[in-house]
């Protein structure tokens, strides 16, 4: 089972990042299952979800302390709360952030907020992370993850969600391209 | 057809598969999304229901056995303190036989405020005579709640019944389930059809009438429809299994036939035993588990047949009952159990999450000991539970070392900087402007709301003031005695109570007018940001005309309650509305209302930035505009005097105060236009001029 943890602040769209993923795993024929902690959420506020995504039904639910892969939705974050805590030795992040920072583990960098506001107009990244994700790990196919979002984001407006899914395979082909990649 | 679901849509999937009739709502954290998933379905046409937004979990389950006792499918999802509140018509439902269908995303009860799980809120009704069901994951809850409702209209039960899970570990967690076919439904759970209790004025029936030597005789009755309902939840469940291939029981039992080994749980752990049962008999370690699925009516005759010849015997408790010392399953268990030689050893989890790591240490430790004992597991003495009150100095002042307090000056504010609100929070804006006022000689009484969850999180508080947090719905009562008490103790303070509009005008109406009536001199302050903002938007009493929130998906409808007017129905109280773009006017009236010896009510209207959907910014501009146009109209009310403090010179058209928030964004014109008379009603009523 591969433990994912994502941070972002309150309204950045961690929790539907991890809905999402784990939806998408589904279509791979594998299981997924994502939650949320327990914790009151405001606007700005450090957030974190979990996703789980394994070969058979996913039977531990809760927080994830020892993460394989953390994603950051906000690198600015970073300063407030220490995103590695817990990673397991071999695990990796995905941070949105311009250049490359000085971390313990190995990470993969994009700019999603100018990815996201070209794209969405909005700071919004989660759907640019959700496709840098699919290019750095591999565990989720784009495929998958279109029909997730689909899934998930339903009661969206079709151009919002069409928007949404052009942002996942923007923040894909960045990875793929090699940029910022340590 | 499989789903991506959460625990709480699954709720909500099970309720309209089981095509209820009449919902009650009333939000709660964590179930509230499951309400919010009802109102969505009603609203889309999904599912034809009568969904009614109640003032408090009372008044929710009053809905709903009013509703039962006139012969609807009745629904309604809740928790915690909400459940509590419930109680006295939890035993009315079982009392008057109305198969009423709760789903509880379990949650601790407080106080302290808590958010984990741990079936102290279930598990402290297990008198109550509601069947309790116990749910793994969302597929269970969906089986669970349709096999509930059959179980629970069989004429041969007529019980209430729970069916539980597990707050945010379950209720927020998405997984695949498989949404049963609704035809397929239908045919195993007919329309509801009572015999027993409805409404017929051409065969009149009393209900609820009084016994004197007769109630032992009723108990009984229920005691035995309980006791009966083991074998027809059997029936249901092996008739569940022939239609959609899953099977349930009252227990399950998995690998105990040669355990020597066997552990015993309730909800989402099972799953974690489950596989590490699997784990250890690969090991070659002869181990079982025991799924308690049903714990009201207990499955004594199953946990005997199951554990009797087991060597030792580990029972995994969420839930304790202070003052025995096994948790509440465990008990059952060991009654149950009573005339076998198992050795019964008994962890108690409380709320904590539980992954495969905790069986590991506990079987390390339990399979090593041949005593009976009762642990909590992996939980301490904190020893900063005695430094809660936000005073770090409590550990000096206990020791009798000297302590320097920080106290506060007028002006200078009894709420620090840096409290975890949204950006642009004009609710923590006008609270800070209007407790400067006071000196340090001031008490702070909150009702639940944002506030409580902003101005203290454990360990840290930003108050430097006393500070006391009561339940949502009876803070008016309890500062009424603190009131009393002060004064008796020759205690000098002013004592503010600051409350939502929800705590006002809905679920603390009653304690908060029973205060008014006796005259307590006590400041309410209510910060109205128009409806139930801490749990994510709901509709409250205040929430204005055609306004959306995610209990009121098309606008809201029907009358919206005048709580001035209330107010002054209680006699001579010192009035006065203000708003977050007039600050210098809400400091004047809150100086007049601490000068007074009598209550005083102000309610400030304060815009919401998620709330009201507007970006953070435009706050103080949306209740500038309110004020301009007449939406909110500044005055203060005493002994049939109004006196309104402003009049804009030219009043502009509501439009442009709707137009900002996207809580407005669908109005029709028509719709505007209906606002925009009201607003002239009203305006003219209060100051007289157009």
């Amino acid at each position: 089972m591969i433990q994912i943890r994502v941070h972002g602040r309150g309204g950045q769209g961690a929790v539907t990042f991890a809905h999402i993923l784990c939806a998408s795993a589904t279509y791979d024929g594998k299981y997924g299952q994502s939650c949320m902690g327990a914790t009151v959420e405001r606007r700005g506020a450090p957030v974190e979800a979990y996703g789980r995504i394994g070969d058979k039904p996913i039977a531990e639910r809760g927080v994830i302390l020892a993460p394989d892969y953390v994603i950051v939705l906000n690198s600015q974050l970073m300063k407030a709360v220490n995103v590695e805590t817990g990673m397991k030795d071999n695990g990796k992040l995905i941070i949105n952030s311009p250049k490359a920072l000085e971390l313990k583990h190995e990470a993969t960098y994009l700019d999603a907020t100018s990815i996201a506001v070209d794209l969405l107009k909005t700071p919004i990244t989660n759907t640019v992370m959700l496709g840098a994700f699919a290019a750095a790990t591999g565990l989720v196919s784009l495929d998958s993850l279109e029909k997730g979002i689909r899934l998930i984001l339903a009661r969206f407006s079709k151009d919002k969600l069409e928007l949404n899914i052009k942002a996942i395979k923007a923040g894909y082909e960045e990875v793929k391209r090699g940029k910022g990649v340590h | 057809m499989e789903m991506f679901l959460s625990g709480n849509q699954c709720i909500a999937h099970g309720a309209k598969l089981s095509r209820v009739e009449v919902i009650s709502a009333y939000p709660i954290t964590p179930a509230t999304p499951a309400s919010e998933e009802l109102w969505e379905m009603v609203e889309h046409g999904e599912l034809d229901a009568d969904i009614v937004n109640s003032e408090s979990e009372l008044g929710a389950m009053g809905i709903c056995v009013g509703a039962s006792a006139a012969g609807c499918r009745t629904f309604n999802c809740t928790c915690s303190q909400g459940f509590a509140l419930m109680r006295e018509m939890l035993w009315a439902a079982s009392g008057m036989a109305l198969p009423v269908v709760l789903a509880i995303a379990s949650r601790e009860i407080g106080i302290p405020q808590g958010l984990l799980s741990d079936y102290s809120d279930s598990l402290s009704e297990r008198d109550a005579s509601f069947l309790q069901f116990y749910c793994e994951n969302g597929q269970e809850i969906i089986d669970s709640l349709i096999m509930a409702y059959r179980v629970s209209e069989d004429e041969r039960v007529l019980l209430p019944s729970l069916v539980v899970t597990e707050g945010h570990r379950v209720s927020h967690s998405f997984d695949l389930v498989d949404v049963p076919e609704q035809e397929k439904v239908d045919k195993l759970l007919p329309k509801y059809q009572p015999k027993h209790v409805f409404v017929d004025p051409d065969y009149p029936m009393s209900q609820g009438a009084g016994v004197m030597a007769q109630y032992p005789s009723f108990k009984m009755q229920q005691y035995q429809a309980m006791q009966e309902a083991k074998q027809i939840i059997k029936d249901v469940c092996q008739e569940y299994a022939k239609v959609f291939g899953r099977s349930y029981d009252l227990v399950e039992a998995y690998k105990t036939e040669d355990a020597e080994f066997i552990i015993v749980g309730m909800g989402s752990m099972v799953s974690v035993l489950r596989d590490k049962v699997d784990e250890y008999r690969q090991k070659g370690i002869k181990i079982g588990m025991l799924k308690l699925r049903v714990f009201r009516p207990f499955p004594e005759e199953e946990v005997r047949q199951y554990l009797s010849n087991a060597k030792k015997v580990l029972v995994i408790d969420r839930a304790c009952t202070p003052g025995n010392t096994l948790g509440i399953s465990c008990l059952e268990i060991k009654a149950a159990l009573r005339k076998s030689n198992v050795i019964i050893s008994n962890y108690i989890i409380s709320g904590r999450d539980f992954g495969g790591t905790d069986v590991d240490e506990m079987f390390a430790s339990w399979s090593k000991r041949d005593d009976e004992f009762v642990e909590w597991f992996k939980i301490g003495f904190d020893e900063r539970t005695a430094t809660i009150s936000g005073s770090d100095n409590w550990e000096k002042l206990l020791k009798g070392e000297k302590v320097e307090r920080q106290l506060i000056k007028e002006g200078e504010g009894c709420l620090s900087k840096g409290t975890a609100s949204c950006a642009g929070c004009l609710s923590l804006q006008a609270i800070r402007q209007v407790l400067s006022v006071f000196d340090k000689n001031v008490v702070i009484v909150n009702n639940a709301g944002c506030l409580s969850a902003v101005g203290t999180f454990y360990p840290l508080t930003g108050w430097k003031a006393p500070f006391y947090f009561f339940t949502y719905s009876h803070a008016g009562a309890a500062a009424s005695g603190m009131e009393v008490a002060m004064k008796r103790k020759g205690i000098k303070a002013d004592i503010v109570l600051v409350a939502g509009d929800g705590a006002i005008f809905d679920i603390g109406l009653q304690t908060f007018s029973a205060a008014l009536e006796r005259g307590h001199r006590i400041i309410y302050l209510c910060y109205d940001n128009q409806a139930y903002m801490n749990t994510g938007v709901q509709k409250s009493g205040s929430t204005p005309y055609m306004a959306k929130t995610k209990t009121t998906l098309g606008g809201r409808q029907g009358r919206v309650k005048n709580i001035e007017q209330i107010v002054a129905a209680h006699g001579d109280i010192y009035i006065a509305t203000a708003s977050s773009a007039f600050p210098e006017d809400l400091l004047r009236k809150v100086r007049k209302a601490k000068s007074l010896n009598k209550p005083s009510f102000i309610h400030i209207i304060c815009p919401c930035p998620p709330g009201w959907e507007y970006e953070p910014e435009l706050g103080i501009e949306i209740a500038r505009l309110g004020v301009e146009t007449g939406t909110v109209v500044l005055y203060e009310y005493e002994n049939g005097k109004t006196t309104v403090n402003y009049v804009p010179r030219e009043r502009k058209p509501v439009e442009e105060y709707i137009k900002k928030q996207g809580r407005f964004s669908r109005l029709t014109k028509a719709q505007i236009a209906q606002i925009q008379k009201e607003i002239d009603g009203n305006f003219y009523q209060l100051t007289g001029s157009k």
